[in-house]
């Protein structure tokens, strides 16, 4: 993949995708470059697990680079990015479900599946409120999971990710009024399961 | 407008500010709605508190390999057919089968559409005693 002096700034993202289907490779990787931070953040929360979420991240944009010929820009690139993330994201997962299930997740050691601690100690708190900095993270990542697919993927794509209703609509092939209930009822579980740590 | 018409324009509040005036109006005069907004925002307030790693600084190199690799792979899973591809051998391969079409059609015009073997011996019979 070269460089090129073409301004894609200038273009918008499916103008990119579609120089990219005529194998303008500095226009793929443009978009890659663009992309890759927030897609393997996405793809971090959905499965928890960095190593995975990069791997799937690969995949993503593998996905993109193959399908770059028959793109056709009826939709905005991103909901076209995310709806093959989630689609991949959401098929891993069931894909793995008994291989997950029963895990117990420590708070003391390195997380089995990414070979990290769960996350870093704040040097400027004590050693008390530290752990229950943790432990919120964790009910935190513990709820986001448990949350159906769709209001997962919802959740994260609109919290997270910054996405406004039409796209995660889009994105999810909800239609407006449904995500926004979908939404509704994902937060509103969040708050009844978070409660004790605000 | 209730609180339960409310409900699920709160989120709308919380992101960008953008909710209809009527949601902005009740809320304001609710206490209960006013106290689910609160909640609702620190709820989304503590999930801030889960960021995501930074990624791999390996992650464009790799995925620039295996770009590389699918653009390799590309011409050889399309090779079995590749000869279609050249002119010369489309336009021969388009012959022969029009050729073998327009033979098929000419032998089969000779024969009567619904004559067994038997029946179309006996009607030929028949075509060489009258002539």
């Amino acid at each position: 993949m070269a460089a090129s002096h073409v301004p894609y700034d200038s273009l918008s993202d499916a103008e990119v995708m579609l120089r990219a289907g005529t194998d303008e490779d500095a226009a793929f990787e443009y978009l890659a470059t663009k992309y890759h931070r927030p897609m393997i953040a996405f793809m971090y929360r959905m499965c928890r697990n960095q190593a995975l979420a990069e791997e799937l991240a690969q995949e993503v944009f593998l996905r993109v680079y193959r399908s770059r010929k028959t793109y056709a820009a009826e939709a905005k690139f991103t909901t076209w990015l995310y709806r093959i993330a989630t689609n991949l994201a959401v098929n891993h997962a069931r894909d793995h479900k008994v291989e997950r299930s029963g895990k117990v997740v420590s708070l003391d050691e390195p997380d089995d599946e990414s070979g990290t601690t769960l996350d870093v100690a704040d040097p400027t708190l004590n050693v008390e409120q530290n752990i229950l900095r943790r432990e919120r993270l964790q009910a935190i990542k513990k709820h986001v999971m448990a949350l159906p697919e769709k209001q997962r993927a919802a959740v994260l794509m609109h919290k997270y990710q910054g996405m406004d209703y039409r796209e995660i609509a889009d994105v999810l092939k909800l239609s407006e009024s449904a995500t926004k209930s979908l939404l509704f009822r994902a937060y509103e579980a969040l708050r009844e399961r978070l409660k004790e740590f605000v | 407008m209730n609180c339960n018409d409310v409900r699920e324009n709160l989120i709308e509040l919380l992101t960008d500010g953008l909710a209809d005036p009527q949601t902005a109006a009740h809320v304001s005069q609710c206490a209960h709605c006013t106290e689910e907004l609160a909640s609702l925002r620190q709820t989304m307030a503590l999930m801030d508190d889960w960021e995501a790693p930074e990624p791999s600084p390996y992650f464009l190199t790799r995925l620039r390999a295996h770009v590389k690799e699918e653009r390799e792979k590309a011409p050889a899973a399309a090779g079995v057919f590749n000869w279609l591809r050249r002119p010369v051998l489309a336009v021969s391969l388009a012959t022969v089968l029009a050729a073998g079409g327009l033979m098929y059609r000419f032998i089969t015009m000779d024969r009567p559409a619904e004559a067994g073997p038997a029946r179309w011996q006996i009607s030929n019979l028949w075509t060489r005693t009258t002539t």
